[in-house]
C-alpha cells in the first residue's frame, strides 16, 4: 500500500498523508524535545515523514565500483559515490519505480546490496580485515555480514548468529547471492551462543559486531509504523535484552579486541546507558569514532543520571544531519580480561555508605 | 545441518565430475551438508575448529553452496553447479557455454522454459551467460531433443512481477 502511494502521490503529498495516519504521541515529541532542543526535535520530526535516497553498496567481491558504475548508469541511473575513501556506497538520485533495484541483473547476480548509508557504518568503523575471526551477534538481514565479508577479502571467518529461522533463510539467501565464503551461520539466542563459545569453545574473537535489537527509533522514514508502536516500556525492556547481549559479547572478545555496539535508535537507555554500564563492569576503552559524514557525540546526561565522561566518544547520527536514517555506534576495545563482580561492587558501597 | 569435510579423495572425485567445463581446481575447502549440497569454505578455522564449533552449536550454513550431487535416472551421479558456484569458478570455465539472446534473457530470468529456433549442439548441462556475454547468469540443462533450456534459478535470484 505504501508503495503504491509513493510512486502515486508527489512527495509534499505522501509527507503528510504519513503525518496524518502516523502521528507520534506525545511523550516522545517530548523525549526527543529534551533530547535535541526544539528546533532540532521539529526537523528530526519533519524529515521522519519522507524517504531516504536509495543507497547501495557495491559487492566488491564481486565487482569493481567503477564497472557497476557504469553498468548501472546504462539503466539512465543517476549515480553519486559521496564518500572518496569509500567508492562503494553509492546513492541513486534519480526517482526510480519500487522493485527497479532489486530486479535488476546486476542485484540478481549479486553486485551489489541495498543499504541505508547509516547501516554500513558500524562496518565502516569496525574495520574488518582478511585473516581475522569476526562474530556478528544478530546477523540477519546480512548488510553488515556481507560488508565485512567483502571488507575481509572473503578471508578470515565471521561467526553470522541469528536466532530466528525465517530470519536465517533470508541471511543465508543474502549471503549466498553475494558469493559470501568465509562466514559460519549459527541460529542460536545471542546470550546462550556467547555462554556456550565461552564455556566449551576455544574460540575468541578480534572483533565483535552486536547489531542489537531496538525500539527503531531511527527507522521511521523506513517504518513509519514504529511511530504508533513506539512506548517506554518497550524502550526499557528492549534496553534490558540488549544489556545481556553486550555484556556476554564483551566476554568473547581477545584482550586488545574491538566490538561495535549499534543500534537504529536514539533512545539513551538502549545506547548510551549499555556503553556506561559495560564501561562500569568491564576493562575497555570507549574510542572515538572517524566517519565522513556529519555526527554528533554521545549524551553523558539524561534524566537526572549523569555517565561516564568517555561516552562522548559514541557517535550518534540524527536523520537531518546526512538525509539518512537515524543511528548509534559505540567503539569498544577490550583493556584486559578484569570484570567487576556487580554483587561484590554494590555490597562495597553499601558498606561504604552505612560507615559514612 | 549435518556437515562432511570433503578429504582430499572425494574432492578430487567431486572436481573430476566438472572436467566437461573445464574446471579442475578449487582451492576452497569442500563441505558436504546434507545427503548432496557441496559448499566452498574459504575461512581460516582448521578441519578441527569447525567440527568443534559443530559438536556445540547448530550450524545453519557454512561457506558457500556452489554444486548438489545428484543422481540421475539411470543412476548415473552428475554434478550440477549453483549460479554462485558458477561466479566462484567463472575463470575456470572454457566449455559447454551457451550465450542468450536478449528476449531469451529475459525469459530465464523469470525461470521460463527456453525454447531455441535451431536444434543446440550443446547436451546436457550448461553454464548460462548473458545476452552481452559479460556475466554467467546461471546453470541449465538442455533437453535431449536440445530443442529447449531449463534452468535452476532459485526463486530469490528471479525476476519478481511487481504486485502493488
Amino acid at each position: 500500500m505504501l508503495a503504491f502511494l509513493k510512486m502515486t502521490m508527489s512527495t509534499n503529498d505522501y509527507s503528510n498523508y504519513l503525518k496524518e495516519k502516523f502521528p507520534p504521541k506525545e511523550n516522545f515529541v517530548k523525549r526527543m524535545e529534551k533530547l535535541l532542543g526544539e528546533v532540532e526535535a521539529k526537523k528530526f520530526f519533519e524529515i521522519s515523514y519522507t524517504q531516504t535516497p536509495n543507497s547501495i553498496r557495491c559487492n566488491t567481491l564481486k565487482i569493481l565500483p567503477d564497472e557497476l558504475k557504469k553498468r548501472l548508469e546504462f539503466y539512465g541511473w543517476e549515480i553519486k559515490q559521496p564518500y572518496n575513501e569509500f567508492p562503494e556506497v553509492m546513492i541513486i538520485t534519480n526517482k526510480i519505480f519500487p522493485g527497479e533495484l532489486g530486479n535488476s541483473k546486476e542485484h540478481l547476480l549479486g553486485y551489489f546490496y541495498v543499504q541505508e548509508i547509516s547501516s554500513m557504518l558500524p562496518m565502516l568503523a569496525l574495520q574488518p580485515k582478511n585473516g581475522e575471526i569476526i562474530l556478528d551477534l544478530c546477523a540477519s538481514p546480512g548488510s553488515k555480514t556481507t560488508q565485512a565479508a567483502a571488507m575481509m577479502e572473503n578471508k578470515g571467518t565471521i561467526i553470522a548468529n541469528e536466532v530466528n529461522m525465517g530470519r536465517i533463510s533470508i541471511l543465508n539467501s543474502n549471503l549466498e547471492r553475494c558469493g559470501v565464503m568465509n562466514t559460519i551461520v549459527t541460529r542460536k539466542d545471542g546470550v546462550a551462543l556467547c555462554n556456550l563459545l565461552l564455556k566449551k569453545s576455544q574460540i575468541r574473537f578480534d572483533k565483535i559486531l552486536v547489531d542489537a535489537p531496538c525500539s527503531g527509533e531511527g527507522t521511521l522514514r523506513k517504518s513509519p509504523k514504529t511511530f504508533q508502536m513506539w512506548n517506554e516500556n518497550m524502550i526499557k525492556k528492549i534496553a534490558s535484552t540488549q544489556k545481556k547481549l553486550a555484556e556476554s559479547a564483551i566476554r568473547l572478545l581477545k584482550v586488545n579486541g574491538e566490538m561495535i555496539y549499534s543500534t537504529c535508535t536514539l533512545a539513551p537507555e538502549e545506547n548510551e546507558f549499555i556503553i556506561n554500564h559495560l564501561k562500569e563492569k568491564f576493562d575497555i576503552k570507549i574510542e572515538k569514532i572517524i566517519l565522513p559524514l556529519k555526527s554528533r557525540h554521545g549524551i553523558c546526561k539524561w534524566e537526572g543520571e549523569n555517565l561516564s565522561k568517555e561516552v562522548e566518544n559514541c557517535l550518534r547520527l540524527y536523520p537531518q544531519d546526512n538525509n539518512t536514517d537515524g543511528f548509534f555506534i559505540a567503539k569498544i576495545k577490550k583493556i584486559s580480561e578484569k570484570e567487576k563482580d556487580e554483587k561484590y561492587t554494590k555490597n562495597i558501597q553499601n558498606i561504604l555508605l552505612n560507615t559514612l | 545441518m549435518k556437515i562432511q569435510i570433503l578429504d582430499k579423495t572425494k574432492k578430487k572425485k567431486l572436481i573430476s565430475g566438472l572436467e566437461e567445463f573445464g574446471i579442475n581446481k578449487i582451492q576452497e575447502l569442500l563441505i558436504r551438508t546434507g545427503k548432496e549440497r557441496i559448499r566452498a569454505y574459504s575461512g581460516n578455522l582448521s578441519k578441527e575448529e569447525i567440527m568443534d564449533l559443530w559438536r556445540i552449536l547448530p550450524i545453519e550454513g557454512i561457506g558457500l553452496y556452489i554444486a548438489k550431487e545428484i543422481i540421475d535416472k539411470d543412476g548415473k551421479k552428475e554434478i550440477r553447479l549453483s549460479i554462485d558456484g558458477l561466479h566462484l569458478l567463472k575463470d575456470q570455465i572454457k566449455n559447454n557455454i551457451i550465450t542468450l539472446n536478449e528476449k531469451q534473457e529475459k525469459e530465464w530470468f523469470k525461470s521460463n522454459k527456453i525454447d531455441f529456433e535451431r536444434q543446440s549442439k550443446l547436451k546436457g548441462f550448461v553454464a548460462v551467460k548473458s545476452s552481452d556475454e559479460k556475466d554467467f547468469i546461471g546453470f541449465g540443462k538442455i533437453s535431449q531433443d536440445q530443442k529447449n533450456l531449463f534452468g535452476y534459478l532459485p526463486k530469490e535470484r528471479r525476476r519478481k512481477t511487481m504486485v502493488l
